[in-house]
């Protein structure tokens, strides 16, 4: 990169378009990461619904369902939580590319040798889009259990009221 | 382009070449439209809420009222940011497509564009980096907002509670 920079002072089209070309990857990691994003943002959507849904719910609750009614909003509030940590992580993810092509730009048209830079830039995208699946999977755990925990639940208030029925 | 090119023996050559060499801009071009899919979805999501809690004002308490507005600044900001997010990405995405079109005008014809190509596709980053950051701000507003909410469900209930010992007692 700094011999293309040494070698083009007066900018050739050849050389902007080989910089570009090298740009493809952090590109494609972009396209990634913003894949991501929309999964992120539609669950965090879905998140917000049944918070509003519970929180309705609690005013007008009978005293035997509260308790499971405040647990599930604790449980969602994590919930929240942890796709907040996966969009923000996803989104630092995304700037990092974006800093990583600007940096390629300027490794190439500088004459700063911007090597070691441009690597830890990239390799903080790379871990920041990995912390961003983990948080996203933790949530997506989390959730797991709530449904089966609302399932139990559902079904042993069911058992209780056929048994006081009988 | 007054000479159109180098090459006119092998015109489909080079054509082939430009849209090689234009395969980047247009995966930039991929991952922004990707971005404005978020952005709109939430700017949608964000204006039927708008709406539920203009409803809500209309039929409410004086106690409850307070939380709707404060509610109501909150969408406002978020609209805000989002549609901040929004114009930078579409600035984007036409920063890329200049920037293509600059692939195009500077291969075949003579003109020496190889900073103004530079210029656009850096534009194009740069306008992709402040929508992702516009949209981070939203975001982090909105979790913000929903737990906000969550808690003043929580503190709502809690009254309610108390209240309704008092009558019984």
């Amino acid at each position: 990169m700094a011999l293309l920079g040494s070698e083009t002072l007066g900018v050739s089209l050849d050389s902007v378009a080989r910089i570009i070309q090298m740009a493809l990857t952090p590109v494609f990691l972009l396209t990634g990461l913003a894949t991501l994003l929309n999964v992120f943002s539609t669950r965090l959507a879905r998140v917000a619904t049944r918070a509003e849904q519970a929180v309705r719910a609690l005013e007008t609750a009978e005293p035997d369902s509260l308790a499971i009614l405040r647990d599930q909003l604790v449980h969602l509030r994590r919930r929240s939580l942890a796709l907040d940590a996966a969009v923000i992580l996803a989104a630092a993810g995304g700037a990092a590319t974006c800093m990583t092509v600007l940096l390629l730009f300027v490794g190439a048209f500088g004459d700063g040798s911007i090597g070691p830079v441009l690597f830890s830039v990239f390799a903080l995208a790379i871990i920041l889009a990995l912390a961003a699946i983990a948080a996203y999977a933790a949530e997506m755990l989390m959730a797991g259990t709530g449904i089966r925990a609302e399932v139990a639940h559902g079904r042993r208030r069911h058992l209780l009221r056929w048994h006081s029925k009988t | 382009m007054p000479t159109m090119g180098v090459d006119f023996g092998t015109p489909l050559d080079s054509v082939a070449h430009i849209i090689r060499m234009a395969l980047t801009p247009v995966f930039l071009l991929l991952s922004i439209a990707a971005l404005l899919n978020v952005f709109s979805t939430r700017l949608a999501l964000v204006g039927d809420r708008v709406e539920q809690v203009t409803k809500a004002l209309e039929a409410v308490d004086d106690d409850h009222a307070a939380a709707l507005e404060k509610q109501l600044v909150h969408l406002h900001r978020r609209t805000l940011a989002l549609d901040a997010a929004v114009i930078l990405a579409s600035v984007a995405k036409a920063a890329v497509c200049a920037a293509v079109l600059l692939l195009f005008v500077g291969t075949l014809g003579d003109e020496p564009v190889g900073w103004a190509l530079l210029l656009a596709f850096g534009c194009a980053i740069v306008c992709a980096l402040g929508a992702i950051l516009a949209f981070a701000t939203e975001m982090l507003l909105a979790g913000t907002g929903i737990r906000a909410h969550l808690a003043h469900g929580h503190r709502r209930h809690l009254l309610h509670l108390s209240l309704g010992s008092h009558h019984d007692t």
